[in-house]
């Protein structure tokens, strides 16, 4: 079965953003490059939220990921964005189906708002945190409220130079 | 002897919280690795304890100041409250003053470091008024959803810097920043940013 990772860049006090969405307190290095660089070796799916898609597509980074299948989950999305297939249904419902197909591992991108979706439907398997040490008080959430008690259990745990933890967790729920 | 230190040692949930929305802690309760990551250590190096009025009556209500450790006669407790009891408490001062003033008061007596055992609030008093010294934080491999988080939500840039994580066998990680004088420190040296 694919395996879905769920995770990103966060502060201390779990932000992915500053409240205007500013990133400026993010740090790049070495290690951090290579860890994306191998994981995106393991992934040839994307599966988004409007919000993500539509902040990247701000960004010029519009069209999904090159050698990747890109998703975005929209009810108000038009069906034809160039790169991308849109997807109407349920999140959850329609990741649970994607896993059973044959591939390699998919990746859950941007925000909370889609993890949380996804979380619920106990369908995200990886967790994988940069933790940056700052603390931001406010932003743009990693994990949004959700109704349920999930169990994890640590894969790994590494130390960057730049003072940011790499942890990874194996979801369990 | 070497200044006290203003310690944030605490844990909190995979998800950041610190406590259910009522205040509960049940998903706190498990065995604990040989060594408890440490913990006899830490509470030898204490003295005082500040607390925030609710994590303090949830305390009370749960049978006792005593808590982890069940600390000496000797331990000096505070509690932060607008509206402190009408009878005093035995081994608690209930304390109005500004978090700064109160703050350099206890620095300047002698003594061993100071827990903030929190919650939320008094965290973020602490810390908005730089006086935060150290995160000793410990990360429950578990989500519980939905809680109150580690520090008071308002918007602030802190940086901190780590000193050591160690992650045990029952896949908690112990994350120790420091907080005070990293501030000051980031902004001579500017840190290496990049735009992700």
């Amino acid at each position: 079965m694919r395996d879905v990772t769920f995770g990103g860049a966060n502060s201390v006090d779990n932000f992915v953003a500053r409240p205007d969405g500013g990133v400026d307190w993010l740090l790049w290095g070495d290690e951090v490059a290579e860890v994306v660089a191998s994981f995106w070796k393991t992934i040839d799916t994307v599966v988004m939220g409007r919000k993500t898609y539509e902040a990247a597509r701000r960004q010029g980074q519009g069209g999904g990921y090159p050698g990747m299948t890109t998703y975005v989950f929209s009810r108000t999305l038009p069906q034809d964005e160039k790169g991308v297939t849109v997807v109407r249904e349920d999140a959850g419902e329609f990741v649970r189906r994607l896993k059973q197909q044959d591939g390699s591992g998919i990746c859950v991108m941007g925000g909370g708002e889609l993890g949380r979706s996804l979380f619920e439907a106990g369908v995200i398997d990886r967790l994988g945190l940069n933790i940056h040490p700052v603390l931001l008080g406010a932003g743009i959430p990693l994990f949004h409220p959700m109704t349920r008690q999930i169990g994890l259990q640590l894969e790994e745990c590494r130390r960057f130079a730049n003072g940011c933890i790499y942890a990874t967790y194996r979801v369990t729920y | 002897m070497a200044d006290r230190r203003i310690v944030v040692y605490i844990a909190t949930s995979a998800d950041g919280f610190i406590a259910r929305k009522d205040g509960g802690i049940d998903w706190l309760d498990r065995p604990h690795p040989k060594g408890s990551y440490g913990m006899g250590e830490f509470f030898t190096s204490i003295d005082t304890i500040l607390w925030g009025r609710r994590t303090f009556d949830e305390a009370v209500a749960r049978g006792g100041v005593g808590g982890p450790g069940n600390f000496s006669a000797k331990t000096k407790n505070y509690v932060f409250t607008h509206t402190p009891p009408e009878k005093p408490v035995k081994g608690v001062e209930f304390v109005q003053e500004p978090v700064a003033a109160f703050a350099s008061r206890l620095r300047a007596q002698p003594g061993k470091d100071i827990w903030i055992m929190g919650g939320g609030g008094v965290i973020a008093s602490f810390l908005d008024a730089g006086e935060v010294d150290d995160f000793i934080i410990h990360v429950i491999p578990t989500f519980i959803g939905e809680g109150v988080p580690l520090i008071a939500p308002a918007r602030r840039s802190v940086p901190l810097r780590l000193e050591s994580s160690n992650a045990y066998e029952d896949g908690v990680v112990r994350l120790h920043y420091t907080a005070r004088g990293v501030m000051s420190e980031s902004r001579t040296t500017g840190r290496k940013r990049r735009r992700a």
